[in-house]
């Protein structure tokens, strides 16, 4: 057995492993159950592109580095006129008790008495407050000095 | 089945179903084609078929509950197109769904599209003569060599009621081919 050549005795044609593919290809496609159906050429390339061409993705919601910038700055200027508008809000409201209540100590009650009611409207105060400017209204609370000796309302 | 979930979740996900419906796509589309083909049998039919039948998919994946593959419940879908455009198509024609399955079958003589032999031409309209869900089946059993497990997800019929319109369609046809 061991002297025996191991090497087979069966032969096959040159290059028959080589055309094999080629040639098992040729019989599947003789059987081809689809065959006499036939589609145009690059028909599944096409297709595909028309199907996508018909979708209608939902757009997603990306947040960009620009667009988070963006965002972040809103809010914060957001949150920084709020501060402001409710720091003055609160400035306002003093400064007016203020303007009554140093008015009301400071005039005798028949200067009061010869003023219009329209000093006495909390709106006014704050129109009058406004329209010197917080500055100065915040010198008026600091100085103890009021509006009127400022000579602030020229009109009166 | 896990694989699945996970394909089944990137096609509902904004940010990933377009590459999730590309994949989809490009995998399934020959298959579903040629299952089409044979129901609608012309390319044109078969091309608006298909590009339905992937819009459908795309707008009702979100309502596919995963409990079978996801290529049975797409082959579902097509069959369930391909039918619905041959009634329409019929109706449109004012006749019957066989009428126009024999006209379509005769229209292959002439169709660019067709370059099957004399014994293939015969083959297909003889299988345009048998009733529908013969037809069908038929199709799907001896072109496709779908197993009748998958046939029945697909065509919601038992194993058996599949082999028994099988049997009468071979045996129909064999007669037919002999006449």
């Amino acid at each position: 057995m061991s002297r025996m050549d191991k090497k087979s005795p069966f032969k096959v044609p040159d290059g028959y492993f080589d055309h094999f593919d080629k040639k098992l290809a040729h019989k599947i496609d003789a059987i081809n159950p689809n065959s006499g159906y036939r589609i145009p050429l690059d028909y599944f390339q096409k297709i595909e592109n028309q199907i996508l061409g018909r979708i209608d993705y939902p757009k997603q919601k990306s947040l960009s580095y620009w667009s988070y910038t963006w965002k972040a700055m809103a809010a914060a200027c957001m949150v920084a006129l709020f501060y402001f508008n409710e720091t003055n809000a609160v400035d306002q409201n003093e400064l007016a008790e203020f303007f009554i209540e140093d008015y009301l100590t400071t005039n005798t009650t028949y200067e009061i008495a010869d003023h219009s009611d329209y000093y006495f409207e909390f709106g006014n105060f704050i129109e009058n407050y406004e329209s010197i400017g917080i500055d100065d209204a915040l010198e008026i609370r600091l100085y103890g000095e009021t509006p009127t000796n400022l000579n602030l309302f020229d009109d009166e | 089945m896990e694989q699945q979930n996970q394909f089944i979740k990137a096609l509902s996900s904004p940010e990933t179903q377009e590459i999730a419906f590309k994949k989809l796509l490009a995998d399934y589309k020959e298959r579903l084609y040629w299952h089409i083909r044979k129901i609608v049998i012309d390319h044109e039919d078969a091309d608006d078929v298909l590009q339905n039948t992937f819009i459908k998919v795309f707008e009702n994946i979100s309502k596919f509950k995963g409990n079978s593959n996801i290529y049975t419940w797409m082959y579902r879908i097509a069959t369930h197109e391909s039918l619905n455009f041959l009634g329409k198509k019929s109706r449109q024609l004012g006749i019957s769904n066989e009428e126009l399955i024999e006209k379509q079958v005769a229209n292959l003589e002439t169709d660019v599209f067709f370059d099957g032999d004399e014994m293939q031409l015969k083959l297909q309209k003889i299988i345009a003569t048998l009733p529908e869900k013969q037809r069908l089946v038929f199709n799907m059993r001896y072109f496709e060599e779908m197993k009748y497990e998958k046939m029945s997800e697909i065509l919601e019929t038992s194993v058996g009621g599949l082999k028994a319109s099988y049997h009468h369609a071979v045996k129909k046809i064999k007669n037919k081919i002999n006449e």
